[in-house]
């Protein structure tokens, strides 16, 4: 192949890729900055006040997933949150990042108009995944869930608090403001019974599939300066997705728990939240 | 068998001179270079410090390398290296066979993190290629000799650098500029996706000296096809041979 086909050919793949992969997105990102939309999900925090559920029982469920991908048929996630919805101590689920793959609101609209059926007796939090700002469709995500920085209070019938903090890690960094916040929030770890924290990007990789592959870490400095910080501030459990399989690690004895994708190996996580914060992987 | 394994590797690159063939001794076997550095992490903040390392041609073909470093957050890294010549050509051009060990000691959890790579190089005129894999242990061994759990193993990191110099590498020279576009530096071994673009410089100076500057970016989520901008980094310092 000569040299110039070979750039005009790399040249189209970069630019176009079939809107199925972002390829210019490797040098500069085709959507928002981790920074730019941190301030517009604090922005919107400010306008909103902060979930609070109230009156759960001292021991409930959160029913976690990742990296749902929807492209054609909602049934695995659709039954996720048919069986969080039975449990009669399942009180939330979590979808933690990368709801869509490709790009458009197809995938964010499918995920919302599900959350809206009639038997969706329940509230799913949402995290932004790095597919879900692909060829900008971080506004998209916007539209329908928001806010990927914020958190969410739990007060049982026995009294006690719990903090589930959401974070944004699409561009593999959380960046210097969401950062900031974590540890203005953290300040607080004393009023609570357990904290959990979610985030899309996993800290480590320990192990290959297809997906780990090409994706990407967080920095080195800022991977030690997360688990330094959640080890200080004894985070209950650290959820993360991004790399298609089950994983769980302990690190200043603070579990790190991967979720699988919905689609090779479909499973998710039940945590049980009591007064200690347990959890299991369930097969779908 | 962890101890034996990094002993094997070096051993491993050290007898793989013995099918390397001859080549004169070289004139300076010895290189100091010492740097300070500036290293800006956007949401982290930034570092400053220094490195020292000292390269010692023991061999044609053997190259023997140890260096340390110390960072403002109270990081501390050290590093052995030993690279075998496996082939040179009759332009000089070099294909050689890296071992090298990276231990760094992070203040957040009294970390230790523990690097083992192994890389192919190609050193030609004007270009400068690396390829290999690292394995990485990162414990906190404190913890752990009280009981407590906390080891992560990340085997088969790809390591890869690419280095394009304006002037021929192999002869001495005034000056020499170069970019280079890699994963990792002296002291920091990233994952793969994580990758530095930089630009170096070096200008000879009287007594075998060349002082040393290299400014470069670290872009992160690339191969999440969603970069972002971490930071960027300054080295300036000296390179003496002896």
């Amino acid at each position: 192949m000569k040299p110039q086909t070979f750039l005009i050919l790399a040249a189209m793949l970069t630019l176009a890729s079939c809107n199925r992969l972002d390829v210019a997105g490797m040098f500069f990102s085709s959507g928002t900055h981790t920074e730019d939309r941190v301030a517009q999900w604090l922005e919107w925090n400010d306008q909103h006040p902060a979930t609070v559920i109230t009156g759960a029982p001292d021991q409930y469920n959160v029913y976690v997933c990742s990296d749902i991908h929807l492209e054609g048929s909602t049934d695995r996630v659709g039954r996720f949150l048919q069986h969080e919805y039975a449990d009669p101590n399942g009180l939330f689920s979590i979808v933690n990042g990368d709801i869509a793959n490709e790009s458009g609101p197809r995938p964010f609209r499918l995920l919302d108009s599900l959350l809206h059926l009639p038997t969706a007796t329940d509230t799913c939090f949402v995290t932004i995944g790095n597919h879900d700002i692909y060829f900008d469709c971080q506004q998209y995500f916007q539209q329908y869930f928001h806010t990927s920085t914020y958190a969410v209070t739990v007060q049982t019938v026995g009294g006690a608090r719990d903090l589930f903090i959401f974070l944004d890690s699409g561009n593999a960094t959380h960046g210097r403001r969401q950062l900031q916040w974590l540890r203005e929030l953290l300040q607080h770890r004393g009023e609570y019974r357990h904290v959990v924290v979610a985030t899309h990007t996993c800290l480590f990789r320990t192990s290959y599939n297809y997906s780990t592959t090409p994706a990407a870490n967080l920095p080195e400095e800022e991977y030690y300066e997360l688990v330094d910080l959640m080890s200080q501030n004894k985070v209950s459990l650290f959820l993360m997705g991004h790399f298609h399989h089950k994983e769980q690690h302990t690190l200043g004895d603070v579990p790190y728990v991967m979720t699988s994708n919905l689609n090779e190996d479909p499973s998710y996580l039940v945590v049980t939240c009591a007064d200690q914060v347990s959890y299991r992987y369930e097969e779908i | 068998m962890n101890k034996l394994l990094p002993t094997l590797l070096l051993l491993l690159t050290a007898s793989a001179t013995a099918i390397c063939q001859e080549q004169p001794a070289p004139s300076h076997p010895l290189t100091l270079t010492g740097y300070g550095f500036y290293d800006f992490h956007y949401a982290t903040g930034d570092l400053g410090g220094g490195a020292l390392m000292l390269d010692w041609q023991a061999a044609p073909a053997f190259r023997l390398g140890i260096g340390a470093e110390y960072a403002s957050n109270n990081r501390i890294s050290a590093r052995l290296t030993g690279e075998a010549t496996l082939l040179t050509t009759s332009l000089q051009q070099r294909l050689t066979l890296e071992n090298s060990y990276l231990w760094r000691h992070f203040p957040a959890l009294n970390l230790q993190e523990f690097t083992g790579a192994l890389q192919i190089g190609w050193h030609a005129r004007h270009l400068n290629l690396h390829l290999g894999l690292c394995n990485r242990y990162t414990a906190e061994l404190v913890q752990r000799s009280n009981g407590g759990s906390g080891t992560i193993f990340e085997p088969m990191n790809v390591m890869f650098a690419a280095e394009g110099w304006w002037n021929n590498r192999l002869t001495p020279q005034q000056w020499n500029i170069g970019l280079r576009w890699s994963n990792y530096n002296d002291f920091i071994v990233e994952r793969v996706a994580n990758w530095f673009f930089s630009a170096k410089a070096l200008y000879l100076l009287p007594k075998n000296t060349h002082l040393y500057a290299e400014v470069g970016i670290h872009p992160v989520g690339s191969l999440n096809l969603t970069a972002s901008y971490d930071g960027w980094f300054l080295h300036l310092g000296a390179i003496r041979t002896f």
